[in-house]
């Protein structure tokens, strides 16, 4: 399996108003084969993220200090130019965000801002443009993309702008797109439409898929491969199967355990005790420790290592296998 | 859903464009204040442009057979010291004032628009640069700082055009860096960047459009400002010079008249308020109508 996107111990550093600086990334390292989905799991404020926008470049030099590599199709990112940088973005690597009601720019019909985006990375006429606009419209199965092409964003609803802005993504054909929390301003029966929507552009258009999330239903439903991140280190990896089958870190259980379930009926919701520690004043050993049912004297001054537990799952754990725990 | 009913339609039909600029207008259109501002401002730029064909005298020729006198059938605002028509005058006035106005805030722009760009989406140096200067030209008072430059200059109209754009300028600059600051850490400008944009388009293509609709509401404020500016600076002699007419001279010249020839400062005093009333009313009506909440 050939890898579309390496990244090799990627730490994201932010200088806090007294010089002190907040490692807020954590050498975080994986890789994506071509057309495969990572999903990349965590509560708010672990770094998801910043590790997105590391990867696309897009952090303020002039704030954040990156470390580590970050390999796109043999490119060392790291050490490309920002005009190289710029011809790659939007291009060969693509980005969903968040907010589908504030990621279009209200001044510029939809339509414009498509063709904006091809035009910027491939020599065609307007024409050609447009038609290759509408074609993405159409693609993400927009209802009258010709109508719909000359609408300003605020006619269209949150799920629709979400399908533009994927239209947008995939408009000049990315090896790799990054998909920050791209259903999560939206309500669930258009956060399935969507989410079959990148399954069903994925198998078509083989690119790979960087699906950042806190949401590990969302992970079950698309992605084939897992990356659990807590307080800016990744603390779990496997595949969908194998996570959800055995999961080797306490956070990953707890994460699972906070999923409700129609079946079974709680009085109240699972919640992981405690909260996300301080990134300024990380606990001494393993950063989950506070919270963790299992931590000992030794988890809680020893950071534990990265770990293969079995082929293709590492985990984070200096008490993994968990079943051990509980035979 | 919506989806069901788009599909039904078909898809060639067109419907009409509901551009942010054409739903403003909507929404001024319903403000009748902004609406009589609007239509006064029309017809003021009507009457200067075609100034010689409305004007029933010639506003400088002088009649010594006919100084100071009353409004009558025949000189509708009365005459001057020197006998001239004081309608004409005013007339031919409204050219002196919108001009100033509308020249000395392109000016203004011109020079504050991209300065407040550049400070407000490069930050640092360069943005502590501009700032710095903005607020020692903001220390200053407005009519001081014009009047010092106008005579600095040298009496002429066009010299006071320079001297207010370029004490205007600081406000745009102000204005434009605020904004833009605000609209640079939206989404869409992230998402801009993202899709392999250099920074000058989206200084350009995505930041600037959205300030322009707080640029217009300035403009239209800053143009009455620049009217009364004009009109001071005429009224010191240090704008539109003798013979040419200017509301701001006639007052200066009508001073020494008030109690027995009045109605030569009162319609330049009435046309200064009106034209100045017209650009706040139509700017406040803007406002409102391009009100971001409003969206």
């Amino acid at each position: 399996m050939s890898s579309v996107l390496e990244v090799d111990e990627l730490s994201v550093s932010f200088a806090g108003e007294d010089g002190r600086m907040t490692t807020v990334v954590d050498k975080v390292s994986f890789k994506i084969g071509t057309g495969r989905t990572l999903g990349i799991v965590g509560e708010s404020g672990c770094g998801k993220s910043v590790t997105s926008l590391a990867i696309m470049g897009l952090l303020d030099p002039a704030s954040a200090s990156v470390s580590g590599t970050v390999t796109f199709e043999g490119i060392d990112l790291r050490r490309e130019s920002e005009s190289r940088l710029r011809d790659l973005r939007g291009d060969r690597m693509a980005m969903i965000f968040q907010e589908p009601m504030t990621s279009l720019n209200p001044s510029h019909t939809v339509g414009a801002q498509i063709v904006e985006a091809i035009q910027r990375h491939r020599a065609l006429s307007r024409k050609d443009a447009e038609a290759r606009a509408l074609e993405a419209l159409r693609q993400v199965s927009i209802p009258s993309p010709e109508t719909r092409f000359h609408d300003y964003p605020h006619r269209l609803s949150g799920g629709m702008r979400q399908r533009v802005m994927i239209a947008m993504a995939l408009s000049c054909d990315p090896k790799l797109v990054i998909a920050d929390e791209p259903t999560t301003a939206l309500d669930v029966t258009i956060q399935a439409q969507i989410l079959d929507l990148l399954r069903r552009l994925r198998d078509d258009t083989g690119a790979a898929i960087m699906l950042i999330t806190h949401d590990l239903g969302v992970v079950a439903e698309v992605c084939e491969d897992v990356l659990v991140m807590y307080a800016g280190e990744v603390v779990e990896r496997a595949s969908v199967g194998t996570l959800f089958r055995a999961p080797q870190h306490p956070y990953t259980v707890g994460l699972m355990g906070a999923i409700p379930r129609m079946a079974e009926r709680k009085p109240r919701l699972a919640t992981i005790e405690g909260s996300v520690p301080n990134m300024r004043a990380l606990p001494a050993g393993c950063r989950f420790s506070p919270r963790c049912p299992f931590a000992d004297a030794q988890c809680r001054t020893m950071p534990p290592p990265i770990r293969e537990v079995e082929a293709g799952h590492t985990t984070r754990c200096w008490k993994a296998p968990l079943e051990s725990l509980v035979a | 859903m919506m989806a069901g009913v788009a599909l039904s339609s078909p898809a060639t039909v067109a419907e009409p464009v509901d551009s942010p600029s054409r739903r403003a207008w909507r929404r001024l259109k319903k403000r009748r204040g902004a609406m009589f501002g609007l239509i006064v401002i029309v017809a003021l730029i009507a009457l200067a442009i075609c100034a010689d064909l409305v004007s029933p005298h010639d506003p400088i020729k002088q009649s010594y057979s006919a100084v100071r006198k009353a409004p009558s059938l025949q000189h509708w605002f009365g005459t001057d010291e020197l006998g001239r028509d004081v309608l004409a005058r005013i007339i031919f006035g409204t050219r002196a004032s919108l001009s100033a106005g509308i020249i000395s805030v392109g000016i203004a722009m011109l020079l504050g628009v991209p300065l407040g760009l550049i400070a407000g989406y490069c930050g640092g140096f360069i943005d502590a640069l501009i700032s710095r200067f903005t607020d020692a030209m903001l220390a200053c008072p407005f009519l001081i700082l014009a009047i010092a430059l106008a005579a600095f200059l040298g009496p002429s109209l066009g010299n006071a055009m320079i001297a207010i754009g370029v004490t205007a300028m600081p406000v745009f600059i102000r204005l434009t860096r605020g904004q833009v600051m605000g609209i640079a850490v939206e989404t869409y400008v992230e998402a801009a960047r993202a899709i392999g944009n250099p920074p000058w388009r989206i200084a350009v293509r995505h930041i600037l459009p959205n300030v322009l609709p707080q640029l217009l509401v300035q403009i239209t404020l800053t143009i009455a400002s620049a009217i009364i500016a004009e009109a001071s600076l005429s009224f010191l002699g240090l704008g539109q010079q003798p013979p040419a007419p200017s509301w701001g001279s006639m007052l200066n010249s009508a001073q020494r008249f008030l109690t027995n020839a009045p109605w030569m400062a009162v319609w330049p005093g009435l046309s200064i308020f009106i034209s100045v009333l017209a650009f706040n009313l139509l700017g406040d009506g803007l406002r409102d109508a391009l009100d971001p909440k409003n969206r």
